[in-house]
């Protein structure tokens, strides 16, 4: 199984493929946002540390598990672990769908205001009435309905359509950040918002929450845990390198962090220094789709930078959005469902699910939390499944296979080891905290937008469904040579 | 900026952008050895260490 069109067709390809899905709109909107609500320079040295102790071991497995077993999440950990564990790789594949719903709802704002911003609509005289009369609209579904459409056509050609659109998208994306940030650089007082990201404040350093933030954005932004390179690793060509590609995707993903955090926070200080703490506390909707465009109509030709803002964005939130589809389809054909048929399942549960995020932001936001936190099992998942299977043996048998370019030595078995330790400390602590801040009373209530109460009812719900079908989910797998024949 | 701010954003900036082009230029000269070692005559196989 050296070549065929089920799988990609060159390591440039399979490399972008992969950098566009764990380059996502987290990168230009989220980091800029939690670099500088947590200390700029004091945030970014655990947040580099993290890079290495939690996304690049994650990525790793997964690039094992998706090469070695030839299966989408589910039939992945089922193939590890034995039918009774079917569950979680399942929880791994729900979550990630779960984000495809409302995340389509993103790629559809994203959509939106590249328009408005090439016709001129925004900012308008009173900047929050274009985000007031568009979030929650009938455009708000329309727009959802194109983005999710572009991803389910693109995916619909399978992996090389992929690897296709992606091949021209990524490096564009890269080279607007680039072309962004050089811009905001070269502002007048842009060395203030440089000076803001990168002066290290070595007191807070001992600040927990810093490090658990810098988890947290690691965790998020990389895509590790989420099943999405596992899915992508199933189409690696056998030769194929599974280490160097992995440190890759991690490095080049914080890379575009980086390189948005100084395009954001130099814009910002640059043309409104007294109202940054505003700006950046302003959640990611309030940053972007707010703030950015009346920051950019202050800067010469602002109306352009503004429109390459929103197009660079739409192409992040596209290339995650497609990787996100094609996860669920893959999983739909490793049982056997055919390309075509798997795209229209996922695209009906896509317009059903994904609707009521577009018109309603209360539950935008809940969805977005409760699956966003839930991608932390999700990376807890993993490391329990290599400790299940045995860390020594998955690294000899899964990690260092045939075409690995360099062979990954013990540090790794630690190195996972400590990946579950680390979703244990952060589950426990975003727990203690969510109590400690709410009350037991009001933390427990399930209708709120953000309560553990919520993330406790909708995780309860999944889980009980997921183990009550577990032998369903586990036994209706087809081998993987009828599955190939579908993709 | 202070000398502390310029030394984070070169270590910071060194480790994850010097990281990424150091790791995608081996990435990329490992391929070649291999679709070189691919198109190798015959004999010639196995020779090639990338």
């Amino acid at each position: 199984m050296t070549g065929g069109n089920h799988l990609f067709s060159s390591r440039w390809g399979m490399i972008l493929t992969m950098l566009g899905m764990a380059v996502g709109t987290g990168n230009i909107w989220r980091f800029p946002r939690i670099a500088a609500s947590n200390g700029g320079g004091t945030f970014l040295i655990p947040w580099a540390i993290f890079l290495v102790l939690w996304s690049v071991p994650l990525l790793l497995c997964e690039f094992a598990m998706g090469k070695g077993t030839r299966r989408g999440p589910l039939g992945a950990f089922t193939a590890l672990l034995g039918q009774s564990w079917a569950w979680m790789g399942a929880w791994v594949v729900l979550c990630s769908i779960l984000i495809m719903f409302y995340y389509s709802v993103v790629a559809g704002w994203c959509v939106r205001y590249f328009v408005a911003a090439v016709s001129g609509e925004i900012p308008g005289a009173e900047p929050i009435a274009f985000w007031n009369g568009y979030a929650e609209s009938g455009w708000a579904v329309v727009t959802m309905l194109v983005g999710l459409g572009i991803g389910l056509f693109v995916v619909a050609r399978g992996i090389r359509g992929i690897e296709a659109v992606c091949r021209i998208l990524m490096p564009t994306l890269i080279l607007l950040v680039l072309v962004l940030a050089i811009r905001a650089v070269t502002l007048p007082g842009a060395m203030r918002g440089m000076a803001f990201l990168f002066t290290p404040d070595w007191s807070g350093m001992a600040d927990s929450r810093i490090w658990l933030e810098a988890l947290t954005q690691n965790a998020w932004d990389t895509g590790a845990g989420w099943g999405l390179a596992l899915a992508y690793a199933t189409y690696l060509r056998a030769r194929e390198d599974t280490t160097i590609n992995a440190f890759v995707l991690g490095f080049g993903n914080n890379s575009v962090s980086l390189l948005a955090g100084i395009m954001v926070l130099c814009t910002v200080f640059s043309i409104r220094p007294d109202a940054s703490a505003e700006i950046v506390g302003a959640g990611n909707t309030g940053l972007t789709f707010i703030w950015m465009p009346q920051l950019f109509a202050a800067i010469p030709a602002g109306r352009l930078f503004m429109a390459l803002f929103f197009l660079a964005l739409f192409f992040a939130a596209l290339t995650s959005l497609i990787s996100m589809i094609e996860l669920g389809t893959r999983t739909l054909i490793d049982r056997g469902v055919a390309r075509g048929r798997a795209i229209g399942l996922i695209g009906t549960a896509g317009v059903v699910f994904g609707v009521p995020s577009a018109l309603h932001m209360g539950f935008f936001d809940n969805q977005d939390n409760v699956w966003g936190v839930g991608l932390m099992l999700s990376g807890l998942f993993f490391g329990l499944a290599i400790l299940k299977y045995g860390v020594d043996r998955f690294r000899k048998q899964y990690v260092n296979s045939e075409g690995s370019d360099v062979t990954i030595g013990r540090w790794w078995n630690a190195a996972i080891v400590l990946v579950v330790l680390e979703a244990l400390v952060l589950l426990v602590w975003w727990l203690s905290q969510t109590i400690l801040t709410e009350g037991w009373r009001a933390s427990l209530d399930p209708f709120r937008d953000w309560s553990l109460g919520t993330f406790l009812l909708q995780w309860g719900i999944a889980l009980g469904l997921l183990l009550a079908l577990n032998r369903w989910l586990a036994r209706g797998q087809v081998p993987v040579a009828v599955a190939e024949r579908e993709t | 900026m202070s000398a502390a701010a310029w030394v984070t954003f070169a270590l910071v900036g060194g480790f994850v952008w010097g990281g990424f082009l150091c790791l995608l230029a081996v990435a990329l000269r490992k391929e070649r050895g291999k679709r070189r070692q691919d198109h190798a005559p015959e004999g010639e196989r196995g020779l090639w260490v990338p």
